[in-house]
């Protein structure tokens, strides 16, 4: 069974004034257990509308969303449950922050689910080691902070709450190098170890190529693909004509079997680019 | 949820009423007020309303959005008419206990709600019409005569222009606050008003901070641009009175001398 069901979703903002605006159209999508998903179109083709359907923020104006086969608006006053279960980090997650300290800012997420003293403990604890975040730094005020500890500990505080899906919304955007890797390969491990279904909303080709299970493709609120990543970039002519392009290292590979024939052309990262190179010297 | 007021927004467009110009359109409006207030019998009160809704007709916006902008003022329109019933001398029709209705507090109930209503019609009509900055770029040229009694006008304006242009700013930066801290599980729509209350700290908090960040931002962006003040900058854009404006001024001013004669001649058959 399907972890996530997604039904017919048609999401219209302002709907009924003239500056009403259809942002996603007819969505249908099935998402399992432990899957590591990429959503990818370009800005304004309804990415964070759709991530925040995901997380009971929007109601759908059509269709349905199914958690566990269960409907997430069956029960509108038990939506907060919904929640708990589908973390998300929304984009500059630094702006959310509003507690006197670190640890209370991340507490406020596992004290809604109204969890105890030192069960919120552990919480912390663990969401701090995932992050990569110094202990030294929860009991300093959040903004004395710089950016990128700031939204490490933004980050924090969505998964303390331990949600069985996370969405990110863009979290690498202004992260320097190091960090946008050590937090990638961390929801990497969090998905991984612990069995959890990561979507992450990305402009970086190069990590949702190197990431992904399976990657959903949106243009202008129509779902265009949902397909494994290599698929997804081999059609680069479709994704050109939305607004994407491939991995970088895909299009130096593609331009290389032009003068090297036998070369695949489904190189996706670095490592495998690397990889099928030596094997060609080697087998000259 | 907050993208569901209409009142005060603008809707972009290209109608007769659009391309008025704002000096203009701020006196028309203006005048319109006066002449709500000056009706004082049904038949000038249903003409201006007439022209109202005309004009209302001309901005190709849907009369839906107009109505929904008044959706929050209704009710005040509901408790006021009902007051009003009550609440005069006159002929009784009616009697309910210590209760009565007279014809008079019919009437008095009748011209406070429509009055109420016009009053919200003309307001919307000019912001919906008139983007923020030709607002305030038609009342910083109408309060500029200010000049001579001291009062600095351009930065009276400017401060207004800052002001109307932070609203949606403002308004969406709560909606992404109050998103964000929902899905850290924040409970905002049940519990007593002391729970409600404090279920907004986790929101004025990052508004706070975000909006110091803007105010800085927009003050260094500002200075770099050499801003300081008005003293001998002139504008852009030069607004020019046309044909329309012209039309449309004589249709107003037509009505306020209608409704002056009308006003007369029911005073003079009352007398
Ligand atoms: N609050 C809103 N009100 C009206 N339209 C919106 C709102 N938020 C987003 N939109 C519109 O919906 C479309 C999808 O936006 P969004 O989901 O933010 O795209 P993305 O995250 O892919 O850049 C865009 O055309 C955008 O203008
Ligand atoms: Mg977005």
């Amino acid at each position: 069974m399907a972890k996530l069901e997604i039904k017919n979703l048609t999401y219209i903002y302002s709907e009924g004034t003239p500056a009403a605006k259809k942002a996603l159209n007819n969505i249908n999508l099935r998402i399992k257990q432990n899957e590591f998903i990429g959503l990818i179109g370009r800005t304004g083709s309804g990415k964070s509308t759709l991530a925040k359907h995901l997380n009971a923020l929007l109601k759908p104006t059509e269709g349905k969303i199914l958690l566990d086969g269960e409907d997430f608006w069956h029960k509108p006053k038990k939506i907060r449950n919904v929640r708990f279960k589908v973390g998300m980090v929304f984009q500059y997650p630094e702006h959310q922050l509003f507690e006197e300290t670190v640890y209370k800012d991340i507490a406020f997420g596992p004290s809604n689910m109204g969890l105890l003293e030192d069960e919120i403990e552990k919480k912390i604890h663990m969401a701090c080691e995932f992050i990569n975040l110094d202990f030294n730094l929860l009991y300093k005020s959040p903004f004395e902070l710089s950016g990128g500890e700031k939204r490490k500990v933004a980050i924090a505080g969505v998964i303390a709450m331990d949600p069985e899906i996370l969405i990110l919304d863009e979290p690498t955007a202004g992260l320097d190098p190091k960090s946008r890797e050590q937090l990638l390969c961390q929801l990497h491990y969090y998905y991984k170890s612990r069995e959890k279904t990561v979507i992450l909303i990305s402009h970086n080709m190069d990590d949702i190529a190197k990431y992904s299970d399976r990657i959903i493709v949106l243009d202008d609120g129509n779902l265009i693909m949902f397909d494994s990543p290599k698929r997804v970039f081999s059609q680069i002519d479709l994704l050109k004509s939305v607004g994407l392009e491939p991995p970088q290292i895909t299009s130096v590979m593609r331009s290389l079997l032009e003068v090297v024939p036998g070369l695949s052309d489904e190189i996706l990262t670095v490592d495998e680019a690397v990889e099928a190179l030596l094997n060609f010297v080697k087998n000259r | 949820m907050l993208n569901n007021i209409t009142l005060g927004r603008f809707f972009p467009g290209s109608s007769f009423i659009h391309r008025l110009d704002p000096r203009v359109k701020v006196l028309l409006m203006i005048v319109l007020l006066l002449n709500i207030f000056l009706s004082t019998n049904y038949l000038s009160l249903f003409i201006v309303f007439f022209v109202v809704i005309l004009f209302i007709m001309l901005t190709k916006i849907s009369l839906k959005t107009y109505f929904k902008s008044m959706k929050f003022i209704l009710f005040v329109v509901l408790f006021t008419g009902i007051l009003n019933i009550f609440y005069a001398k006159g002929t009784t029709i009616f009697r309910l206990g210590t209760f009565s209705i007279t014809d008079e507090g019919i009437n008095n109930s009748i011209f406070v709600s429509m009055r109420l209503i016009m009053l919200i019609l003309v307001s919307s009509l000019l912001t919906f019409t008139t983007s923020p900055t030709n607002l305030t770029y038609a009342i910083e040229r109408l309060i500029r005569p200010l000049n001579k009694f001291k009062i600095k006008t351009h930065e009276l304006a400017m401060m207004m222009t800052i002001a109307l242009r932070f609203i949606p700013t403002l308004l969406e930066e709560i909606d992404k606050i109050i998103d964000a801290q929902k899905a850290r599980g924040a409970d905002m729509e049940t519990g007593n008003i002391l729970n409600r209350i404090k279920a907004f700290v986790p929101v004025l908090v990052p508004l706070f901070v975000s909006s110091f960040r803007r105010a800085y931002d927009l003050a260094l962006a500002m200075e770099c641009r050499c801003y300081n003040g008005g003293e001998g900058r002139t504008s852009m854009r030069i607004l020019h009175i046309c044909r329309n404006d012209i039309f449309a001024i004589l249709v107003v001013l037509g009505l306020f001398v209608l409704v002056l004669i009308i006003n007369n001649l029911f005073l003079a058959v009352s007398l």
